[in-house]
């Protein structure tokens, strides 16, 4: 096994570092107003876009593991989360544009906010907690993702191309 | 026509085993996975936040020379009140230590404040916590409260190696024991989100005696209780403005106001009980 096939994957899991520690300082900032932002979209992009299932199922469920250490959700719930938006994402990727098409954008749009507003509904029973904020911060962060998941997958799928590895249709149908 | 279906089905079977390990494991495991995950990831945190002192370190060296005796000569004469009310509380504490003596009663425990930096801040309306920079590595106890220049910021929730996470005031989860200033009633505090303010912290004060009133033009001020063990008395907790029957009848209830500052710390003291040492 040529070892330049790993590389898109472990693009894939540095780029996911990099981003729950972008995602960590925006929202250190973002608490003076009380606001929080989760992208848990983002982590799955290029892996279920540009990965083999296998690749983009480990890289999603690492990714899970450290959002799970990370932040005070409910025990395994981005462990099980990211893989199953990943496999969403695989089965749907013949149909969409690797590249982050309008698509891609969409789907990914979707995801998300399916995410979020399962884990508002999990916190707001516990807490009762009103409608207005909630809403505001789910805008919040469907509007960081819009803004980052298709710089961050062009970036990482720009990498791939630099370190001499392109990601295409047939890699990702070679389960 | 099989292979057909089994080549369908492929892709379901990482995912459902997946599924299917996650509900068969036991949660011991789950969470002996989640600490070395979590103590893998602190170490970026704290670069993290090194990096914004170091940030604002250079901030403050821009400041000119003028700026910086004005903010040295304002320290000193806070510096100075501070002192006089440390020999003041010296004075007290003795006395109070000669009473104890004298009438044979037990010793009230104190406290070792232990300052964090915090390494960042995570609020919004599905959390409320901080994570510190000191954990175990200096004894710090699960539980222990945490204070600041304007009063309560909560408790140490769970204690890391190197980190702690503490659970805000503002937390619904959150609940402490307090009076109002000037009254010995014991009240509780709990978290609350509000609808209306959104970057000003707020909670709910329940069991408060139909005897007390409080007003717009004459709030009630909260302040912290010995009796939760975990806080001594006096730190200022928030204000009071107005208080409405509760559900049950018998007390008031109403919204406690704290400080904005809450949302903006970069650092806290750890109440560390002395005689848990």
């Amino acid at each position: 096994m040529h070892p330049r096939r790993h590389i898109p994957t472990l693009i894939a899991l540095v780029a996911n570092a990099f981003l729950g520690m972008l995602l960590l300082e925006i929202n250190h900032h973002l608490s003076a107003i009380s606001v929080q932002v989760l992208i848990p979209a983002s982590f799955v992009l290029f892996a279920g876009l540009s990965l083999t299932y296998p690749s983009g199922l480990l890289v999603c469920i690492v990714a899970g593991i450290m959002q799970d250490a990370a932040l005070p959700t409910p025990p395994g719930y981005f462990t099980l989360a990211l893989p199953i938006l990943h496999f969403v994402l695989y089965r749907l990727s013949p149909k969409l544009h690797k590249e982050g098409g309008l698509d891609s954008i969409l789907i990914t749009q979707a995801l998300n906010l399916l995410v979020l507003l399962h884990l508002s509904f999990h916190f707001s029973q516990q807490y009762h907690t009103p409608l207005l904020p909630i809403i505001l911060q789910i805008l919040a962060s469907q509007l960081l993702l819009l803004i980052t998941a298709p710089t961050l997958l062009a970036l990482q799928i720009a990498l791939s191309t630099y370190l001499g590895v392109e990601v295409t249709d047939e890699e990702t149908r070679n389960t | 026509m099989a292979r057909k279906t089994v080549d369908q089905l492929k892709p379901f079977l990482p995912l459902l085993g997946l599924l299917v390990l996650w509900i068969v494991i036991p949660i011991g495991i789950k969470r002996t996975l989640h600490k070395p995950f979590y103590e893998f990831q602190a170490p970026s945190w704290e670069a993290l936040s090194w990096m914004r002192d170091l940030q604002d370190y250079w901030t403050y060296r821009t400041y000119t020379h003028g700026e910086l005796i004005q903010k040295g000569r304002d320290l000193a004469r806070l510096n100075g009140a501070y002192r006089l009310k440390i020999m003041e509380n010296e004075t007290l504490r003795q006395e109070n230590h000669r009473l104890e003596q004298l009438l044979g009663l037990p010793r009230q425990p104190g406290f070792r404040y232990e300052i964090a930096r915090v390494t960042h801040r995570q609020m919004g309306t599905w959390w409320h916590e901080m994570i510190v920079r000191k954990g175990a590595d200096y004894n710090i106890p699960q539980g222990a409260g945490v204070v600041y220049a304007g009063g309560v910021v909560g408790k140490v929730q769970k204690v890391y190696e190197g980190t702690s996470v503490i659970r805000l005031i503002t937390s619904p989860n959150f609940r402490m024991v307090a009076t109002f200033q000037g009254d010995s009633q014991p009240l509780f505090i709990q978290g609350w989100q509000n609808n209306e303010q959104f970057a000003i912290p707020e909670g709910r004060v329940r069991n408060v005696p139909v005897s007390l009133k409080v007003s717009e033009n004459n709030p009630g001020m909260l302040i912290s209780s010995r009796l939760g063990g975990v806080f001594p008395s006096g730190l200022p907790i928030g204000t009071v403005q107005h208080l409405e029957q509760s559900p049950s009848g018998i007390f008031q209830e109403g919204a406690v106001t704290f400080p904005t500052d809450l949302y903006h710390l970069n650092e806290v003291a750890i109440l560390v009980p002395m005689y848990s040492e």
